[in-house]
């Protein structure tokens, strides 16, 4: 597919334009993947309110009430509960990995099996998180497995 | 994990240990006691050691999120609960009747729940490589 990029002038207002001769699964993936960088979260530290691209975050995880985000160096509070989260992450590489953590896929550096039975996911980062066995089904799914 | 989906894993269990007893029981009778039958008695007592094993299996059972090193305690109480129970029945139904049955009965025990174990994280091990190189595709293909 031809690439195209034209640059405009500050007045315009930016936008993307796909020409294509019809909505296929090829597309639809291209749409999905624009529209998981469009995702912003607001993440709060230190009294002070932070925009945050889904793609800067690692995983979500609910401690103690509160739900945190982590990103690559820093962790911040979010507003919405981890259900709500899931909602807004659906379709966008993002999965529920255990009753209190939701994973970003497109950071997991790799996955392996804990002697206790359990599945862990190392992060690009080197962080690493549990997945629960109940939800190995559904990281398999979205691997296409 | 729910409740009916650990159900599910116990019946899986049962099965598994039950069918690596049998294994283990038919070779070990192959190579000792080549001319002795196995009687349904025999199989009903391994059954239920087998079932009771599976039940011990609830240790390891929490609703909740639960660490990697609490996990690993449990698997320690699983594993000392298992050897006391089965030791017991041992005894009262007279299969162990001297220290050193006791101590092969206990190392039997060792040796199956260990293999249990390794066959289980062999599994997932492959399961995890899977993933592993889809993971490493899907991401090329994202990034």
């Amino acid at each position: 597919m031809k690439i195209s990029i034209e640059e405009i002038s500050k007045e315009l207002a930016e936008e993307i334009l796909i020409r294509c001769h019809e909505v296929d699964d090829e597309i639809n993936e291209i749409l999905n993947k624009l529209k998981t960088e469009n995702i912003i979260v607001l993440g709060y530290k230190n009294d002070k309110v932070h925009r945050i691209s889904l793609r800067d975050i690692y995983y979500f995880e609910a401690v103690d009430g509160k739900v945190f985000t982590y990103c690559r160096d820093n962790v911040f509070e979010v507003k919405q509960k981890l259900y709500e989260l899931e909602e807004i992450c659906k379709g966008k590489n993002c999965f529920r990995a255990s009753k209190s953590t939701i994973l970003n896929l497109t950071k997991i550096s790799s996955v392996y099996p804990s002697i206790s039975g359990r599945f862990e996911a190392v992060l690009d980062n080197g962080e690493r998180a549990v997945i629960s066995r109940q939800y190995v089904p559904v990281l398999k799914n979205m691997l296409g497995l | 994990m729910p409740l009916s989906g650990f159900i599910q894993k116990a019946i899986k269990d049962f099965l598994i240990i039950f069918a690596l007893i049998m294994i283990v029981i038919t070779f070990l009778r192959q190579i000792y006691y080549p001319d002795m039958a196995f009687d349904l008695k025999s199989i009903y007592i391994i059954m239920g050691f087998s079932f009771l094993s599976t039940l011990t299996g609830f240790i390891l059972y929490s609703p909740n999120n639960i660490s990697d090193k609490n996990m690993r305690i449990r698997m320690v109480i699983h594993f000392i609960t298992l050897e006391f129970i089965l030791i017991a029945i041992a005894s009262v139904f007279a299969i162990v009747d001297s220290v050193f049955d006791v101590i092969i009965l206990a190392l039997q025990i060792a040796v199956i729940y260990t293999l249990v174990r390794l066959l289980s994280w062999q599994i997932d091990k492959k399961e995890a490589q899977k993933m592993n190189e889809k993971l490493k595709a899907f991401k090329n293909d994202v990034i």
